[in-house]
């Protein structure tokens, strides 16, 4: 049941909404702005995608399942798939009735039904387009101002023209209590950082936000060393993370490979599923 | 203002909190002589750009500040300044932080109204601050001028024919009991009573009414106002 659940299996399925729906993303963060100058953002809600579905032409047994469909997951969730969007998924329920209308004998038209994605769902397949439904969350806005946190300890923020950032930040690795951190919203995540012979080791850890909260649990461990210094790259990937507000951390582990000459830890930016 | 064409006025803010540190704000990032100056906050350091000059760089989180009046009755209204609460990292607001790490009520504020061609204040209020709230979106301070008649002490004590003095407190300066046989009568917080203890000490207001045939020419001991409030 619930992501097992699937509305539409397949492109053909009689239960697959008519072409041309609307799918949208209400905004989830804040805008303030004085008179003049630049604006500030801040992501606030972890609001997911909304749908507005319509099946016309749909016999009887069709119209029963769709109102079955929502008063079965009314309270909870179940998986859609957007074939025409290259089959991605996403888990939420019916947040409206489903109200038939007869258009003809046996024939039915269901419209305008308002799918709305849940965070913290867990998913059948989570979402991994990332050069189309990815984002990049750079250490610095768009206007320069700091998007990192630097939790604990010395942390400095170093440009770097080959970085996505433009900067990366820095830390000495010795000190395992030591910590940066950024919060997004969206999925899964990509961590990118340059390498280098003096590069260490560290954690990177997830906390999502929660009505029962919750504490960081180590997802991978990345290695920042490499026997000539690289530009950044993708150093980890965690793709099964359901929609929420996360917090990726990175901790240095005060160790390293044995060919390097230092315990240096890097960060350059977050690519995250949207 | 806005009827005087060109653009919307620049308001600076400067505020000085109780422990020296000093914040600059405004409704356009821009660079003005301040008023007030100070320590700096520590938050700077975090900055991925601070600014050449802390001290004459107004940052652009001022989003709104009203309700500075002027009376001739000398009546004082606190007005609202609202600071933006939505900059910071990811983690923390940068205002959270600052809110947290310092003491703003009562903090020193000067606020000015700009004009860019003349290079001048137009118009410039000086006060403290009082924290209101707060929201997801902006923190409102209220702010009081210096200038407030309202602070000033008054009279702490009531006007009346009757003192107001404790027998025997130091105010009164009675060492013996009240109701000595030594004395003519025991006090009853009148002039007339207190005539036969310590008169120079008596507390009240005596009203300058003759009642005739007066005993003592301009002064009534036999009608007493009791104590009231005028």
């Amino acid at each position: 049941m619930s992501q097992f659940d699937i509305l539409n299996p397949t492109p053909t399925h009689p239960l697959n909404p008519d072409y041309g729906f609307q799918k949208k993303r209400p905004l989830t963060h804040l805008n303030a702005k004085a008179s003049q100058g630049a604006p500030y953002f801040r992501d606030i809600t972890d609001t997911g995608h909304q749908f507005s579905l319509n099946w016309n032409e749909k016999l009887a047994t069709h119209a029963r399942k769709l109102k079955w469909y929502y008063e079965q997951y009314r309270d909870g969730f179940f998986t859609l798939i957007d074939h025409e969007g290259g089959g991605r998924q996403y888990v939420g329920r019916f947040s409206q009735p489903v109200e038939p209308v007869p258009t003809s004998h046996n024939h039915w038209a269901i419209q305008q039904v308002l799918f709305d994605e849940v965070p913290l769902a867990p998913m059948q397949v989570y979402p991994g387009d990332w050069q189309d439904d990815a984002i990049w969350r750079p250490l610095l806005d768009d206007f320069g101002n700091r998007m990192v946190a630097a939790v604990s300890g010395t942390w400095t923020l170093t440009a770097d023209a080959s970085a996505k950032s433009k900067y990366h930040f820095a830390n000495a690795g010795t000190v395992t209590t030591d910590m940066a951190a950024y919060c997004y919203v969206g999925y899964g995540f990509q961590f990118w950082a340059p390498t280098g012979p003096a590069g260490g080791q560290a954690s990177v850890l997830l906390q999502t936000m929660n009505m029962n909260g919750s504490t960081p649990a180590i997802v991978g461990t990345v290695d920042f060393y490499s026997p000539a210094a690289s530009p950044s790259s993708m150093l980890l990937q965690v793709r099964n993370v359901p929609l929420g507000s996360h917090i990726v951390s990175l901790q240095p582990l005060n160790s390293k490979d044995d060919a390097s000459t230092g315990n240096a830890v890097w960060w350059d930016a977050l690519q995250v599923m949207r | 203002m806005s009827a005087h064409g060109g653009s919307a006025p620049v308001c600076l803010l400067d505020v000085v909190t109780t422990d020296g540190t000093s914040y600059h704000w405004a409704n356009v990032e821009i660079d003005v002589t301040p008023v007030y100056t100070g320590t700096h906050p520590s938050w700077l350091a975090g900055l991925a750009n601070p600014p050449a000059n802390y001290d004459t760089h107004y940052f652009p989180w001022l989003l709104s500040a009203s309700g500075f009046q002027e009376s001739r009755a000398m009546q004082s209204t606190t007005a609202t300044i609202e600071i933006q609460n939505v900059s910071g990292n990811t983690i923390q607001r940068d205002l959270a932080g600052l809110l947290t790490a310092r003491t703003f009520e009562g903090a020193l504020f000067a606020f000015r109204e700009w004009n860019l061609v003349a290079q001048s204040a137009e118009y410039e209020q000086h006060g403290r601050l009082t924290v209101t709230g707060g929201t997801e979106m902006q923190c409102p301070f209220g702010a009081n001028p210096l200038f407030n008649p309202n602070d000033y002490d008054g009279n702490p004590y009531d006007y009346s024919e009757t003192c107001q003095w404790r027998f025997g407190s130091p105010q009164c300066g009675a060492t013996q009991a009240n109701g000595d046989p030594n004395y003519a009568s025991a006090c009853d917080n009148t002039y007339q009573t207190c005539l036969s203890h310590f008169p120079n000490r008596f507390g009240g207001v005596l009203n300058t009414v003759v009642f005739p045939p007066a005993a003592v020419a301009n002064i009534s001991v036999n009608q007493v106002q009791y104590r009231r409030q005028v």
